[in-house]
């Protein structure tokens, strides 16, 4: 069964990145994914709420604004899934008792949201010149009643879907985060891993690239990166 | 609907008690691990669960006092513990505030508060189940919270409700009976002292029968009275009992 | 020994992990004591207490009764009937406030109310009348009264048990569709066919703990949390952490959990059964 947006399965969506498009913030980049835009900005290190403070390390914050609608249980459970995936890679022991911002506004969402905001996140880091221990990239997937794993699902796909899941990997390509909910069976979860570690890759080597054309001083800071094509099993 | 006797000519009411006898009572000390004391109480079908925090040091400086402790009270009731209609919890609502402020009156006058300046006891008041005399048993269950946690206190704190209903003063009423449209005196004494902490009454009591349901009233206290200091001593010996035989 | 606990939390810990034994004399792998006790409240439809270890939490759920709304399909109906919410005020612990309720609660939240949704609960269950002209709606309102660690696991036993423990009256609704009434004397059981099995661990240098005790979060450095169904399909996949997750260690995890199965399906039962009792 095809996809609506004529995509294979293993496809993902043309990615479209900019970075330091803030004046004021330390770091800012923009990640999209077609239609799912995220704007990521950083500010940090900086002084903290003494009853926030940590002694030995920084204090990580996410601020994850939806594009419509107030904040609500479910943006801040995202909130905290995109806090524990890029708390793991930010080196916070050379920044104790300081504050590191990082906000997220949706532009607009199509479906993988998530995803989008921890790489737009770590673009953002990269441009704010926070040490990072690793890079990090994330990837959704959603499953279908038919036994499909689609990577990349757009939001008519994650709704329609039986099952939806979040996989964040590091340079290394150890998985770093992981969220799935709804019904999967031992053999989907398995394919899903090895899928989302492959399109992990390819995502890590877009990043690479873009933070590359950014500080070779090229004139235009935006990378795009269109159709990337099916992944080799 | 037809008219409700709320007691029968021989004296029993709905549930088959006499004017002047409380409900059962079910008690135990020690329930949560977290908490400094606790305890869960059952009177009757109203089950509350209370967790005593303290002394500890201040949330906001602002607030400390340099001679003694602040007593602070929350009251919440579960969504489920109403049996009429399920009520959404709202720590904020007037009547949460109001029963909060009482209790919270009432143990700052009766713990030893001036033995811990600067630092702040916190009582949490958890309802389950609701059927009637809720400030009463909040304010019993808090004591043995309170006396769970070590706190030291001048004297218990017993209270118990009692209204007015067709001619007849009755003792610690159910939700039904509290619903009739009677008074609702609750009185709260310190029952070893001899003192009273609070008294407060809604609707109307004739003026030659308030004495008799006051005296009602003080007669359930007492009562409980009796069986708060049961439950401690049972509580107490229980604990010494482990020190000195360590259960395996 | 308890000063060097207080200095030197994690290396105390050490101490004991490195002959895989906890200094609560569990194994790593042992889960706690853990008890349920259904149908406790009696003003509540269908309720459950559950404590794993010193982790107390009690769930009530209420039905209430509401029109059918016209745009929704038959198959779509029993995913927005059930509401999930949980509370976790400061009576549990201090860390968490009274008014704002704390992320940690939001998201367990969140994660709740998606697990309701995998139920295998046949439509004609939830409704009120022969014909499914009006519906029930039930809430479930779970109340952590001590953290002690994983509230995860404590809070999903609670609410299937109580889900489980629901008792439906008759509903009855008159001819012109203007009145609606249950009749009280002929209550059913809600029945629900399915069964969901959780476990959590732990993440200690390269230790994995089952389900962890509060002490034991506060030092991890990452936390897996699995749920499966009765028919050993994944309901819900969980890893956050500072270090990475291996997945041959994530695998130990899955198999771990799907081993609790029967484990979990008795517990439930066993209190079901008790409760008709009382």
């Amino acid at each position: 069964m095809v996809r609506i947006d004529k995509r294979n399965n293993n496809q993902i969506r043309s990615i479209e990145s900019e970075l330091a498009l803030l004046n004021k913030a330390d770091g800012s980049a923009k990640f999209s994914l077609d239609n799912s835009s995220v704007l990521a900005a950083i500010y940090g290190p900086v002084e903290v709420n003494p009853r926030k403070e940590k002694i030995s390390k920084a204090t990580v914050e996410v601020v994850f604004t939806p594009d419509s609608g107030n904040q609500n249980y479910q943006t801040k459970e995202q909130e905290s899934l995109i806090r524990n995936a890029i708390e793991s890679v930010i080196m916070t022991m050379l920044h104790p008792r300081t504050l590191i911002s990082i906000i997220i506004q949706v532009y607009s969402t199509d479906g993988s949201i998530v995803s989008c905001s921890i790489n737009a996140a770590c673009l953002a880091l990269l441009d704010a010149g926070i040490e990072l221990n690793s890079l990090i990239a994330s990837i959704s997937l959603s499953f279908n009643s038919d036994g499909q794993i689609y990577l990349d699902p757009t939001m008519k796909e994650e709704n329609e879907s039986k099952a939806t899941a979040i996989y964040a990997f590091n340079s290394q390509l150890k998985l770093m985060m992981i969220k799935s909910s709804g019904i999967i069976t031992e053999q989907q979860n398995q394919e899903a891993l090895q899928l989302a570690r492959s399109s992990c890759e390819r995502i890590l080597a877009y990043i690479r690239t873009a933070v590359k054309t950014r500080i070779m001083g090229d004139t235009e800071s935006q990378t795009k990166d269109t159709v990337m094509s099916d992944s080799t099993k | 609907m037809s008219k409700l006797s709320y007691i029968t000519p021989e004296g029993l009411r709905i549930d088959g008690r006499r004017n002047n006898e409380i409900r059962r009572l079910n008690m135990k000390m020690g329930i949560f691990n977290r908490a400094d004391g606790s305890a869960y109480y059952e009177q009757g079908n109203t089950k509350i669960t209370v967790a005593v925090y303290g002394p500890r040091e201040v949330a906001s400086n602002q607030r400390m006092l340099h001679d003694r402790a602040i007593v602070n009270c929350e009251y919440s009731q579960a969504a489920f513990s109403s049996a009429t209609d399920r009520k959404p919890t709202r720590k904020s609502d007037k009547q949460s505030y109001e029963i909060a402020s009482l209790i919270k009156q009432a143990f700052e006058s009766t713990i030893q508060i001036t033995l811990f300046p600067r630092s702040q006891i916190d009582i949490y008041v958890q309802v389950l189940q609701a059927d009637g005399g809720l400030k009463a048993a909040a304010l019993n269950a808090a004591t043995l919270a309170v006396i769970d946690a070590g706190l030291p206190m001048r004297d218990f704190i017993c209270a118990c409700s009692a209204t007015f209903i067709e001619g007849v003063p009755l003792l610690d009423m159910n939700q039904m009976e509290e619903r009739s449209g009677g008074a609702d005196l609750l009185l709260s004494i310190q029952p070893q002292l001899g003192g009273v902490i609070s008294l407060n009454m809604e609707s109307k009591v004739p003026q030659d029968m308030f004495e008799s349901v006051l005296e009602l009233a003080n007669l359930g206290c007492m009562k409980i009275f009796a069986l708060l200091q049961t439950e401690v001593k049972r509580h107490s010996a229980d604990l010494l009992s482990n020190q000195i035989n360590p259960k395996s | 020994m308890e000063a060097f606990q207080k200095i030197h939390p994690l290396e105390f810990y050490r101490k004991f992990l490195e002959r895989s034994v906890r200094p609560d004399g569990r194994s790593l792998q042992r889960i706690r004591n853990t008890t349920v006790s259904a149908g406790s409240i009696l003003t509540a439809d269908g309720s459950s207490f559950v404590k794993i270890g010193n982790t107390s939490v009690i769930c009530g759920v209420r039905a209430e009764i509401a029109e059918k709304q016209q745009d929704q399909t038959t198959s779509n109906t029993c995913k927005s009937q059930i509401i999930v919410n949980i509370e976790m005020g400061p009576i549990c612990s201090n860390i968490f406030s009274s008014t704002k309720p704390s992320e940690k609660a939001m998201s367990l939240c969140t994660q709740l109310n998606q697990l309701v949704q995998l139920l295998d609960i046949d439509p004609k269950q939830l409704y009120f009348d022969v014909d499914g002209k009006y519906l029930w709606y039930l809430y479930v309102d779970l109340y952590c009264l001590d953290y002690n660690g994983n509230i995860l696991d404590a809070a999903i036993i609670a609410m299937l048990s109580a889900l489980k423990n629901v008792k439906l009256p008759k509903g009855v609704v008159s001819d012109d569709g203007s009145e609606v009434y249950k009749e009280e004397d002929t209550m059913r059981t809600l029945i629900i066919n399915s069964y969901l099995i959780p476990l959590s661990f732990a993440v200690i240098d390269e230790y994995v703990l089952s389900d962890p005790s509060l002490e034991e979060e506060k030092l991890s450095n990452g936390s897996i949390s699995i749920v499966y169904n009765e028919k050993r399909e994944l309901c819900l996949q969980l890893y956050s952490g500072i270090t990475p997750l291996d997945e041959k260690t994530l695998q130990q995890c899955l198999d771990q959990t799907k081993q609790r199965t029967q484990e979990i399906k008795d517990l439930i039962d066993q209190s079901i059964n008790d409760s008709k009792d009382k």
